[in-house]
């Protein structure tokens, strides 16, 4: 708590002694010759240009903060139901499974750990468990600028574990929130306050938004969130080519967990308590419109601490033979993630554009209820990428890239992607593309173990209960994805739409062995412990398909389709029956159709109205999960903006699952009903 | 062939204008030696050494001894301070400011002794801003236009260029930066491009940088107003260079007649170039000519 304190006023004094070194702005009484002739910074700097869609080498969804603020979403997975081929189910667990489910193509236990997911670049996809836990990221709704999302492998891009997808948060640069905002959201399960200032001294352009959020979750399920957030972001130009950005953040508060049954032994109910932050700086160089370099370092950490308890065993049991009859573990876990990068961007010629860098990383983790020790965990790694995009005619867009990963726990590899978009008529694109990655087995995967040691009163017998006992030596899971893409524009009417088939090699499933070692003097109760390995392979294959529709600068409708059949292999050695009937259900695992609709309309007055439709097929999920039916629901938002003074506010109802038939997620107990939203908003 | 005919017609058209009593003795006065002045300098000279020898004078404001004012002299005064300068003296000698934006032409004007003064304005015309946003975005039906206190003057004729050029013209007036970021959401949202317009409170190099982020993120075309603005991020712009400006100068130089009579009245660039950002025009999916044959395009409409 010091430390945070020392951290703020750090912060403050950084805004307070800034000012005097910055370079003198323009007098704002007076126009010059130089406001016409003189130089200007470039802003709209190489990287901070997305690559157009139809020369992408990957397929591609963008969501922009537009379609964010009208799809009136609270809570951020929500928004990921607008990209084709994405599973989002919100799931309201036992035991750190708390979370909203996001995958892209399913395979997908209550950690999503085959997606990639990077906010400015910074990853928070956790090392011990894969994944992210969407509530606890540093990061408001309102500070995003854009949501870019690759549907397909990138590891050249992004590394290891951009296996199936890549989410990109990007928020908004410090000069975009100049001005104070507040949001106020009241409804039957949030209610929250977000506020925001943002202002500058010279070339120092700084915002500051701070959050409150109590989310109630799921009915009848304990699950409900107070959430703290605070962040800070400070962009400091330091002459025509070069710009600082320093970022923190920082998300805690406690989060409930644990059954609710009157009847629950294990995961009785409890409130956790999180404590995020990272730190990020990044400097920019801007060497010419088409050249830029950039370095970033950034420090996350990451830590959760869960008291928890079970019912009386020996309750359950057919003698009270427990002296301790309730298992009370303080389970702590701290990551740390220093990270740091180098990019360059230049274009050699003038049909060739080359990106290349590299980065070191350290997760150091501790985790003693789930890895057996007090020591931390170091996990390093070191990249080398590079990527070049070649125009060899107007009509043919090459893209070829390459990513070297060396890790400490499964050593080197490669990941090579290569694509080519040719422009059959002008807005009409097909792509080819080929494309590999990795995923790096998460800490648990490898080094999981997690036991109860339980003294009896039958004298001699002390029972070891080994739920876990990694038997590690994993080999990464590779991915080979192919697809076909097109892109298109019919006027007002823009298309995408790719067949895709994606082979997987190595998967790392959970399997239960016999015979694991142990100390003398214990006696495994049950017998077999649970463990990962390397085991068969699995393909998966469909269409998916994107439409937009502008209706001039009022109407807007967005309209997403998948269609995705998982096929594991099951001509593989599995090691038991159980191991491998449950691979086969990750054939269940993703949605075979899944269909989203937002469309909205500015009627005039200040008046927009949204209406938005879903609809999933049935899945049943692992892990957690079990078969929930198909699903669908709409979402109504009605908003009226007006001016006051000089203050321009919104008022908006949102009505989620509006219909109020409800539907389960991921898993039965995950039942969705009604959900309506006031939420008011004033920039000034 | 066309291109030898508009050639010849040129000639013929100069011909007709080169005078037996233009300013024989022409006194150029700057400001700051550095600067777009330089390249000014060099062009008026190259332009009118073309039309036969005369004396230029090139002479900085913070020269010792100025001498007093001749009524037959022209004196060409770039850049904002030298017309600053100039137009305190006394003497009604005529002074052509050159590199002026508009609103320092009228606030020197209005305070001015010498009232023997004129200039050849940066600020582009409305109607051609507009016109070149209709060449790049064919399809746009509206523009957003953000004004200052000074630039809010201006509304009228924005609002007619853009009806001209059937767009339909949203227009928001900020009285402080900070009301910048609000007023530009509606604005970006209702509009097919923003339309940035110079103006000394929206001008601040911080305000282009929000301009531009945040049109970016609406995925809306910028039409700016400088080349820098363009290299910054703006889809295009329409601008007058130094050289573009100088050409119009030696005209004015050498065509007006009558050295006695008064100046011609202020007047708007007639030679401009057109900037295109590539990068830009590609990301947002936009295919455009190249900058010569916009600026050709736009040139032929005029007449």
């Amino acid at each position: 708590m010091l430390k945070r304190a020392a951290l703020l006023s750090f912060l403050l004094l950084l805004c307070t002694t800034f000012p005097p070194l910055a370079i003198a702005s323009e007098d704002a009484g007076e126009l010059s010759e130089e406001a016409y002739l003189g130089d200007m910074p470039t802003v709209l700097t190489v990287s901070r240009i997305a690559q157009p869609l139809n020369e992408s080498p990957s397929a591609v969804t963008v969501i922009d903060e537009e379609t964010i603020r009208a799809s009136g979403i609270v809570d951020l997975p929500d928004i990921f139901r607008l990209v084709p081929g994405m599973y989002v189910g919100h799931n309201a667990g036992y035991f750190h499974t708390v979370n909203p489910t996001v995958s892209y193509h399913g395979l997908t236990d209550a950690y999503s750990r085959r997606m990639q997911v990077l906010v400015d670049g910074r990853s928070v996809y956790s090392p011990i468990y894969g994944g992210v836990q969407w509530s606890d990221i540093p990061l408001a709704i309102e500070d995003i600028a854009r949501i870019e999302v690759t549907r397909g492998p990138n590891s050249a891009s992004h590394g290891a574990n951009s296996f199936l997808g890549v989410i990109n948060i990007i928020t908004k640069h410090a000069s975009e929130t100049l001005g104070n905002m507040a949001v106020l959201t009241s409804g039957s399960d949030r209610k929250g306050l977000t506020v925001r200032h943002g202002g500058k001294q010279g070339d120092l352009q700084y915002r500051v938004t701070a959050g409150l959020k109590n989310d109630d979750g799921l009915q009848e399920r304990n699950d409900d969130k107070r959430i703290r957030m605070l962040n800070f972001r400070a962009d400091y130009r330091l002459n025509a080519r070069d710009e600082l950005e320093f970022q923190f953040g920082y998300n805690g508060g406690g989060r409930e967990e644990g059954m609710l049954e009157e009847d629950a032994l294990l995961f009785l109910p409890r409130t956790k308590s999180v404590s995020n932050h990272f730190e990020q700086l990044s400097w920019r160089r801007a060497l010419s419109p088409e050249s830029e370099l950039r370095l970033q370092a950034y420090h996350t950490r990451e830590e959760s601490d869960d008291f928890m308890r079970t019912a009386d065993l020996n309750s359950a049991l057919p003698a009270p033979i427990l002296v301790e009859p309730r298992i009370l573990r303080d389970h702590d876990v701290v990551t740390d993630r220093y990270d740091l990068e180098a990019q360059h961007t230049f274009s050699p010629t003038a049909s060739t554009r080359f990106i290349w860098g590299g980065s070191v990383r350290l997760d150091r983790t501790k985790a003693p209820l789930f890895l057996g020790t007090r020591d931390t965990e170091n996990f390093r790694l070191g990249r080398l990428f590079g990527h070049l995009e070649w125009t060899p005619l107007p009509r043919l867009v090459l893209n070829a890239g390459a990513m070297l990963e060396d890790n400490s726990l499964t050593g080197t590899d490669l990941t090579p992607r290569a694509s080519a978009n040719f422009k059959l008529a002008p807005g009409h694109t097909l792509r080819a593309s080929i494309s590999t990655a990795t995923r790096t087995p998460t800490l648990l995967e490898e080094k999981f173990n997690t036991r109860n040691v339980l003294p009896t009163v039958i004298p001699g017998i002390t029972i070891l209960n080994q739920l876990y006992l990694s038997t590690g030596g994993l080999s990464p899971e590779r991915i080979t994805s192919r697809e076909i893409g097109y892109q298109g524009n019919f006027g007002r009417l823009s298309l995408d739409g790719r067949l895709f088939h994606d082979n997987i090699r190595d998967v790392i499933d959970g399997y239960t062995y016999n015979g694991f070692p142990h100390e003398p003097g214990l006696t495994p109760f049950p017998s077999s412990t649970s463990s990962y390995r390397n085991s068969s392979g699995i393909n998966l294959h469909g269409f998916e398909a994107q439409a937009q529709l502008r209706l001039g600068t009022h109407t807007r409708v967005i309209g997403n389709y998948s269609h995705i059949r998982i096929n594991p292999d099951m001509d593989g050695d599995f090691t038991s029956d159980g191991e491998e009937r449950r691979f086969g259900e990750l054939s269940e695992s993703m949605p075979v159709n899944s269909f989203s609709l937002l469309a909205w309309h500015r009627f005039g007055s200040g008046w927009m109205g949204t209406v938005g439709y879903y609809q999933m097929g049935e899945t049943k999920m692992p892990g957690d999960g079990n078969r929930v039916d198909s699903a669908r629901h709409w979402d109504l938002r009605l908003a009226r903006s007006f001016k006051l003074g000089k203050t321009h506010n919104e008022l908006s109802l949102t009505s989620q699952n509006a219909l109020d038939h409800d539907y389960q997620e991921f898993a039965r107990y995950n039942t969705v009903q009604r959900r309506t939203y006031l939420q008011y908003r004033v920039d000034f | 062939m066309r291109a030898v005919l508009s050639l010849l017609s040129c000639c013929f058209a100069l011909s007709v204008f080169t005078p037996a009593f233009a300013y024989e003795r022409i006194t150029l006065l700057i400001g700051n030696p550095s600067g777009p002045g330089s390249e000014f300098i060099s062009e008026f000279k190259r332009q009118l050494s073309d039309r036969g020898v005369r004396q230029v004078t090139v002479r900085q404001m913070s020269e010792a001894g100025q001498p007093a004012a001749d009524k037959g002299v022209l004196l060409v005064a770039v850049g904002v301070q030298a017309l600053q300068h100039a137009a305190s003296q006394k003497g009604n000698q005529p002074v052509l400011g050159v590199l002026i934006p508009q609103p320092a032409f009228e606030k020197i004007r209005a305070s001015a002794v010498n009232s023997n003064i004129s200039a050849i304005l940066l600020d582009q015309p409305p109607a051609r801003q507009m016109r070149l946003l209709h060449k790049l975005l064919p399809h746009a039906d509206s523009v957003g236009i953000l004004l200052g206190p000074t630039s809010a003057r201006n509304n009228g004729s924005l609002a007619r260029s853009a009806h001209d050029n059937g767009l339909k013209p949203t227009m928001a007036t900020i009285q402080a930066e900070s009301e910048l970021t609000p007023a530009l959401k509606p604005l970006l949202e209702t509009s097919s491009a923003l339309l940035a317009v110079p103006d000394p409170l929206v001008h601040q190099p911080g305000t282009a940088q929000t301009m531009l982020l945040t049109s970016y993120r609406y995925q809306k075309p910028v039409i700016g107003y400088s080349q820098a603005y363009v290299t910054a991020g703006a889809l295009a712009a329409v601008y007058s260079s130094p050289g573009n400006i100088a050409r119009q100068a030696a005209e004015i130089a050498d065509a007006y007649p009558d050295r006695h009579a008064a100046l011609p009245s202020p007047q708007p660039p007639r030679y401009f170039s057109v900037g295109i950002n590539r990068q830009v025009a590609r990301s947002l999916g936009i295919e455009v000519m190249d900058e010569e044959s916009l600026m050709k395009a736009l040139t032929k409409e005029e007449h």
